[in-house]
C-alpha cells in the first residue's frame, strides 16, 4: 500500500512543484495558520505554524500540502519546543509533514459558495504515512478559496512514543485546526 | 402493623457488553497485525495477517508460510477459488493460492494492495486493487476494465444475478462480467447513494446488498431498482467510518476505524448498542469481522484477535452506581422488569427499553434485610421473602410496603422460596409450609390483610426446612426439602418421596417440568432427578452433568431443562437427553449463585444472578442439533506424517498407522470428545477425548478409519469423517510373487538335473576314453614288436655285458610297473610322468643308440607342481620312435621342453618310415579328449614340413 502511495505523492509532488508543463489554473496557498492543540490531563499544549504551503488542482480534484516541523511556533516554553521537535518529531531526520490525495467530492470552482468536502489521501508525520479522510470545509470565492478543518491526529499512528512520565502531559490524541486562503495563480 | 414508604428513586442507565475472549494469534510474537479474516468450506478460520495467514482449529494458530518472492507477507485478502483452494493477496499486488499444501504464486501485473479476489463460475478471476482498479484474469491474461471512476477500489462481491459490486472512492460501480464489453454503471450521490466512499459491500444468497460508507453509515441497496434505503433509526450516523460488517438475519455487527464496533438490530426494537474504548470493550479501530457459521464472532481489531459468541450470552456488571454482585434472588415481572436484590438492596431494571435501574425499599430501616426470594403474584404485587425478617408485599407503583411475620399469623420468618398461582400463594419456610390465599375483593387484597394456612411438618409434607415450592401444570404443589425429599400437594393432601435411589435425593433444592408433565429436581451432592409420576431417573456426572454443585433448575419455553451450578450451565433436551454445557467459554465458569437467581423472560431469555454479575442468554443460544464439524487431519506410519490424506496404500511393514483428527468446536474446543473405530478390525466404537488414534501391527487387510466428534459426549447427529486405506500383504505373500517363485524354482530344478545328467554323460565318457587309453597303451606296450625288439637288445646286451643285461632287465620291468601302477589314476605328477619316459627312453636308446636323442628342458620346480594325465608323454615319444625310421643316416631328435603358459611343447624331427606301421591313430585322439574333459585347455597339434609338434597343457 505505501509503495503505491509512495508514487502517488511523487507524481502529485512533481506536478504542483516542477514547472507545469500545461498552462492551467491551479490555487496556491497565500495564507495559512495550523494551529495543534494537545489536551493532557496536566498540561495543554498549542502550537501554530504559518508556513503551510500547497496547492490545489481543480481539474484533476487533487491536492498537496506541506508545512516544515521546524516553522511551528508556541509552545509553553523553549524547552518543549526543542524536545517537540528533537525527540517527538525527530525533525532532523523528518524534516516536513505531508498530505496529499484528491478530493472526493466534487467542488464548482467557478460557483462561489460554501462546499463540505472530504480530503483522501496519505497523512506522512515522521515518515509514517497514513490513509486519512479529513472533512473540510471550502470556500470558493472569485479567484480564491478559504480552507477550513479540524481533525485529530493519533500519535500511535506515526509511531509517536510519549515515554510514560510524560503520559499525563501530552494527550495521545492531538486535535489540529487548518486556516488557509489559496489564490489562483496561472502556471506556465 | 402496616406502614407506608415513599421511595426514593435512582434511575442510571446500564450497558451490557458480551463476553470477548482475546485469542493469541503467535505465542512468539504479540504484534501480529489481523488484516483480514475468512472462514474456509470446512469451517476453518483463516486469519490475513502482516506476517502471513495462519489457520485456527480451536487449539493453535498454525501459521501457514507464504514463500512469497520479495518475503511480503502482508496478506490484505483471503477468498476461495471454484475448486475451493485458499486464495491471498497481498499488500504489494500478489496473489498466492494454497494447494495441497503449498502456495503457488499468481503473476499479477499489478502492485497495488489486493482487496478482494472472486473467481466466477466461469474460471475468470476478479481482482480489486486498491489504487489500480479492477483486473482478471481469463485464458487470454490479465485485463483491466477501463475507466472506472476511482481506481481505489475497496471491495468486490458477486450478486447471485451473476453481476459485481464494487465499492469506491466515487460510488458503487455495478458490472455485469457476461457482458463482452464490460459495460458497468456507477451509482452515486446523484443517485440516491448517501455517501460516495463505499467502503464495505454486503450481499447474502437472497441477492439482498446493504453498503458500509465512509460518513453515512450504513444503507440497504436494491439492485433491480437502483434504490437506497437506510433505515430509520441509523439516518444520522456518528459513528464514523465503516471498515466492515457482518450480518445475521436482522443483526448486524458493524466495524468502524474509530469507534469500535456497533451492534445493530433492525427489526424489532432496532436497538443500536456500542462496543468502544470508552465503554469497556477496549478497542477503537476495527479491521475486520466475521461470522462463522457456528454462530460465533471473530474481531481483528488493532493488534489482537477477540472471539465472542456475541448476542447469546451477556453479563451485565452494573454501572458506576451499582454494582451487579452477590445477587440473592432475581424475578421478571408481567411489565417487562426484571427485579434482583444483593448486598445493596432490591432494584428494578428495565432491561427492555431505558436499560434504567431503580432502586427500591430505600428507607434506612430496610438496609439489613436480606431478602432471599421474590415473586410476583397475577396482580402484580411483588412479594418478597427475607431471612428472619418474614415476607413484605411490595406494590411497585406506589413503593408501598406491606410486611407479614409471625406475629400477622406466619408460620416462619425466614421465607425462602415464594410459588403462586391464581389466589393461591405458597410459601417455603425454615418452618414448614404456608398457604396465603388472597381475598378475590380488590379493596379486601389492596388493604393486605392477609390470612395463613399453616403446614408445620404435618405428616406426609416432609421436613420442617422447606427450600423450594413449584406449582406444575396439573395444578399440583411441590415442595423441596431438607431430609424429606419432594412432597406434593394434590386434592387437599400431602405424599412424600424420600427413599427413592437408596434415599440419596432426600434434599431437594429446585424443582421445574418438562413438557411432558415430568417433574425435574435437584439435589444435594446427587445431581438431579426426573419423576415421571412413578419412577426416579437420576442424572449425575456419568450422564453428563458438569456439575453436582446445583444451583438452580428452570425451564424454557421450548421445553429444555436449564441447570444452573457452579461451573457454568447445563442445558438438557427432555426429548432426547441431549446436554448442552456452556461455561468457560463464555466466561461463566466459576458461578456461584444462590436458590432463586434464575428466571426467565418474556422473551425466553435466561437470567441467572451470580457473585460476578447478571447473567442473560438468549432462547437462540440453545442449538440442539449443531455438533463440531469432524476432519480427519493427518495419517501416520510410525509417526511419520505421509503425503496427505491421499495415501490410501501401505506396505506391510508401515503397518503401524495412527490418525490425527479435530472437531472443530470454536466455543469450546477442549469439550469435544470422538467415537472413532476401524472397520475391517472392529466395528465397536472408542470413545475418547484424544486427538489421535493409534493401531499398531494391523495385519494386512482393508480399512475404514471412521471418526465423529460430540462437545457434549452424546454423538446425537455426528458428523463422521472417514478414511479409507489397505494395508499390502508381504511381498513373499502376494500371490504373483509365490506364482513367480514357483516357476524359477521349478527351471532352476529341471537346470540342476541337466547339468547333473550332463557331469554323469561326461564322467561316463572319462571313464570310458581313460579304459580305451590304458587299453591302447597296454596293447602298444605288449605290442610283440615292441617285446621281441626288447628282447633282441636284451640278447645282444647279455652277450656282452651281463650285468648291463641286469640293469635292462630291472629298467624293463621298472617300466612295466610304472604302468601298471599309475593306468588307473586320472593325473600324474610331472616328475612321475618323466621318469617313465626316462625308462622308455632307456630301453629305446639301448636298441637304437645315438640315432635317438631325448632331451628336456623344464624347470625343476615345474615336476612337483603340475600334473598330467599318465603316459602322455610316454605315448608321444612312443609315437615318435613308432612312426619315425630311426637310423644313422636319419637320426631322431625329440625335446620336451616348458613354455611360458605352463605348458609343455614336445617336438620331434620327422624321418617318415618307407613302410609305415599300421596306425589306429586312437592313442593321440584319446589323448586329445582326455585332456578335453580334464581341463579347458586344448592339446594343440602340428604338424610342419620338418616337424611333428603337440603341446600338452600341464594340469
Amino acid at each position: 500500500m505505501s509503495i503505491n502511495f509512495h508514487k502517488c505523492i511523487c507524481l502529485i509532488i512533481v506536478c504542483f512543484f516542477a514547472n507545469f508543463v500545461f498552462a492551467q489554473e491551479r490555487y496556491f496557498i497565500k495564507q495559512s495558520e495550523l494551529i495543534f492543540e494537545s489536551d493532557a490531563p496536566l498540561e495543554i499544549i498549542k502550537a501554530s505554524s504559518t508556513d503551510l504551503r500547497g496547492v490545489i488542482d481543480p481539474n484533476s480534484n487533487t491536492f498537496g500540502f506541506k508545512v516544515a516541523t521546524l516553522s511551528f511556533k508556541g509552545f509553553n516554553s523553549e524547552l518543549q519546543r526543542s524536545h517537540f521537535n528533537e525527540n517527538y518529531l525527530e525533525t532532523e531526520k523528518y524534516p516536513e509533514i505531508t498530505f496529499s490525495g484528491k478530493i472526493i467530492e466534487n467542488i464548482d470552482f467557478n460557483k462561489p459558495g460554501i462546499y463540505s468536502v472530504r480530503a483522501k489521501g496519505m497523512l506522512n508525520i515522521k515518515g509514517i504515512p497514513k490513509e486519512r479522510i479529513i472533512r473540510c470545509n471550502v470556500e470558493v470565492k472569485v479567484n480564491s478559496i478559504e480552507l477550513k478543518s479540524n481533525f485529530d491526529v493519533s500519535l500511535d499512528d506515526h509511531d509517536i512514543r510519549i515515554p510514560r512520565v510524560v503520559y499525563q502531559k501530552i494527550a495521545p490524541i492531538i486535535n489540529v485546526t487548518l486556516k488557509a486562503v489559496l489564490q489562483i495563480q496561472n502556471s506556465k | 402493623m402496616f406502614f407506608f414508604l415513599f421511595c426514593y428513586f435512582s434511575i442510571v442507565s446500564l450497558a451490557s457488553i458480551p463476553y470477548f475472549k482475546t485469542i493469541q494469534i503467535d505465542q512468539e510474537n504479540s504484534n501480529v497485525h489481523v488484516n483480514v479474516l475468512f472462514q474456509d468450506h470446512e469451517g476453518f478460520v483463516w486469519t490475513g495477517t502482516d506476517r502471513g495467514v495462519y489457520r485456527y482449529d480451536g487449539f493453535l494458530f498454525n501459521h501457514i508460510h507464504i514463500e512469497a518472492n520479495d518475503s511480503n507477507e502482508n496478506v490484505t485478502c483471503l477468498a476461495e477459488d471454484i475448486n475451493k483452494s485458499l486464495l491471498v493477496g497481498l499488500s504489494n499486488g500478489g496473489i498466492m493460492k494454497y494447494e495441497k499444501g503449498y502456495f503457488t504464486s499468481i503473476k499479477s501485473p499489478f502492485s497495488s494492495p489486493v482487496k478482494s479476489l472472486i473467481q466466477t463460475a466461469d474460471g475468470v478471476l476478479w481482482v480489486a486493487t486498491y489504487g489500480e482498479g479492477i483486473f482478471y484474469l481469463n485464458k487470454l491474461g490479465w485485463h483491466r476494465i477501463p475507466g472506472l471512476p476511482d481506481p481505489f477500489i475497496y471491495n468486490v462481491v458477486q450478486h447471485p444475478t451473476g453481476v459485481l459490486l464494487a465499492g469506491t472512492d466515487q460510488g458503487l460501480v455495478v458490472i455485469d462480467p457476461r457482458d463482452k464489453q464490460l459495460h458497468y454503471k456507477v451509482y452515486n450521490t446523484q443517485d440516491g447513494l448517501p455517501d460516495n466512499l463505499v467502503r464495505e459491500i454486503y450481499c447474502d444468497k437472497n441477492g439482498e446488498v446493504w453498503l458500509g460508507m465512509q460518513e453515512q453509515g450504513i444503507c440497504k441497496f436494491n439492485l433491480s431498482s437502483g434504490e437506497f434505503t437506510v433505515p430509520d433509526n441509523l439516518k444520522s450516523w456518528n459513528f464514523g467510518s465503516i471498515t466492515c460488517f457482518s450480518k445475521l438475519e436482522d443483526e448486524f455487527w458493524i466495524g468502524t476505524s474509530d469507534d469500535g464496533i456497533i451492534d445493530f438490530e433492525f427489526s424489532e426494537d432496532k436497538r443500536v448498542r456500542t462496543f468502544s474504548k470508552s465503554n469497556g470493550f477496549g478497542y477503537s479501530s476495527i479491521n475486520d469481522i466475521l461470522r462463522s457459521n457456528d454462530g460465533n464472532i471473530w474481531i481483528a481489531t488493532e493488534n489482537k484477535l477477540l472471539f465472542t459468541p456475541g448476542e447469546k450470552y451477556e453479563i451485565f456488571h452494573g454501572d458506576k452506581n451499582i454494582v451487579f454482585d452477590s445477587i440473592h434472588a432475581i424475578a421478571t415481572d408481567q411489565t417487562g422488569y426484571l427485579w434482583l436484590c444483593n448486598n445493596q438492596g432490591l432494584f428494578r431494571y428495565d432491561y427492555i427499553n431505558s436499560g434504567s435501574i431503580r432502586k427500591f425499599l430505600t428507607d434506612p430501616k430496610y438496609k439489613n434485610l436480606h431478602i432471599v426470594s421474590i415473586y410476583e403474584d397475577a396482580s402484580g404485587y411483588i412479594w418478597l421473602g427475607t431471612f428472619d425478617n418474614g415476607l413484605f408485599r411490595l406494590e411497585p407503583n406506589s413503593g408501598y410496603v406491606k410486611r407479614y411475620s409471625i406475629g400477622e399469623g406466619l408460620i416462619n420468618a425466614n421465607i425462602i422460596a415464594i410459588n403462586g398461582s391464581g389466589n393461591k400463594i405458597w410459601l417455603a419456610t425454615l418452618g414448614g409450609i404456608s398457604l396465603c390465599e388472597i381475598p378475590d375483593d380488590l379493596l379486601e387484597e389492596a388493604k393486605g390483610n392477609y390470612k395463613f394456612t399453616n403446614f408445620p411438618d404435618i405428616k406426609g409434607s416432609g421436613g420442617s426446612f422447606v427450600y423450594c415450592v413449584y406449582i406444575d401444570k396439573k395444578g399440583r404443589v411441590w415442595f423441596g426439602t431438607d431430609g424429606k425429599g419432594i412432597s406434593v400437594y394434590e386434592n387437599g393432601s400431602f405424599k412424600s418421596y424420600s427413599q427413592f435411589d437408596n434415599g440419596k435425593g432426600k434434599v431437594v433444592y429446585s424443582i421445574t417440568e418438562d413438557p411432558m408433565g415430568n417433574i425435574w429436581f435437584s439435589t444435594l451432592n446427587h445431581g438431579i432427578y426426573r419423576f415421571d409420576g412413578k419412577k426416579f431417573k437420576n442424572f449425575g456426572l456419568s450422564s453428563g452433568l458438569k456439575n453436582l454443585n446445583i444451583s438452580g433448575l428452570s425451564n424454557d419455553r421450548a421445553g429444555n431443562i436449564i441447570v444452573v451450578h457452579q461451573k457454568g450451565i447445563d442445558i438438557i433436551h427432555p426429548f432426547t437427553f441431549e446436554w448442552e454445557y456452556i461455561g468457560k467459554e463464555v466466561g461463566i465458569d466459576e458461578l456461584d449463585c444462590d436458590l432463586n437467581a434464575i428466571a426467565l423472560d418474556f422473551k425466553n431469555n435466561i437470567w441467572i444472578g451470580t457473585q460476578h454479575g447478571l447473567i442473560r442468554f438468549s432462547n437462540n443460544a440453545i442449538t440442539t442439533n449443531h455438533q463440531p464439524e469432524t476432519h480427519i487431519q493427518k495419517i501416520y506410519s510410525f509417526m511419520r506424517a505421509g503425503s496427505g490424506l491421499n495415501d490410501s496404500i501401505f506396505q506391510y511393514n508401515q503397518n503401524q498407522i495412527s490418525f490425527e483428527y479435530l472437531g472443530l468446536w470454536y466455543s469450546n474446543p477442549e469439550a469435544v470428545s470422538y467415537r472413532y473405530r476401524l472397520i475391517g478390525l472392529s466395528d465397536k466404537w472408542i470413545t475418547s477425548r484424544d486427538r489421535i488414534a493409534s493401531y499398531p501391527n494391523l495385519p494386512p487387510g482393508k480399512y475404514r478409519f471412521e471418526v465423529m466428534s460430540s462437545f457434549n459426549n452424546q454423538f446425537l447427529h455426528p458428523k463422521i469423517d472417514h478414511f479409507n486405506f489397505k494395508i499390502l500383504k508381504p511381498i513373499y505373500k502376494q500371490t504373483w510373487f509365490v506364482l513367480i517363485m514357483t516357476i524359477i524354482g521349478s527351471i532352476g530344478l529341471i537346470l540342476f538335473i541337466r547339468d547333473r545328467e550332463l557331469r554323469f554323460r561326461r564322467i561316463e565318457l572319462l571313464k570310458k576314453e581313460k579304459i580305451e587309453y590304458q587299453f591302447e597303451t597296454l596293447k602298444s606296450q605288449v605290442n610283440p614288436h615292441f617285446l621281441f625288439n626288447s628282447f633282441n637288445t636284451l640278447i645282444s646286451i647279455i652277450e656282452e655285458d651281463s650285468s648291463k643285461a641286469v640293469n635292462y632287465v630291472e629298467k624293463l620291468s621298472d617300466y612295466f610297473r610304472n604302468m601298471v601302477q599309475h593306468r588307473d589314476k586320472d593325473t600324474i605328477l610331472l616328475s612321475d610322468e618323466l621318469e617313465m619316459v626316462l625308462n622308455y627312453y632307456y630301453l629305446q636308446q639301448k636298441r637304437f643308440g645315438n640315432n635317438l636323442s631325448l632331451e628336456f628342458i623344464i624347470p625343476e620346480n615345474w615336476k612337483r607342481k603340475y600334473q598330467l594325465p599318465p603316459l602322455s608323454l610316454q605315448l608321444l615319444i612312443e609315437n615318435a620312435v613308432k612312426h619315425n625310421s630311426v637310423s644313422h643316416e636319419s637320426k631322431l631328435k625329440i625335446s620336451i621342453s616348458a613354455t611360458d603358459n605352463e605348458s609343455l611343447l614336445i617336438v620331434n624331427n620327422l624321418n617318415p618310415k618307407f613302410y609305415p606301421d599300421k596306425s589306429t591313430g586312437i592313442g593321440l585322439e584319446n589323448l586329445v579328449s582326455r585332456f578335453r574333459i580334464l581341463s579347458d585347455k586344448e592339446v594343440r597339434v602340428r604338424r610342419t614340413e620338418t616337424e611333428f609338434i603337440v603341446e600338452i597343457p600341464l594340469i
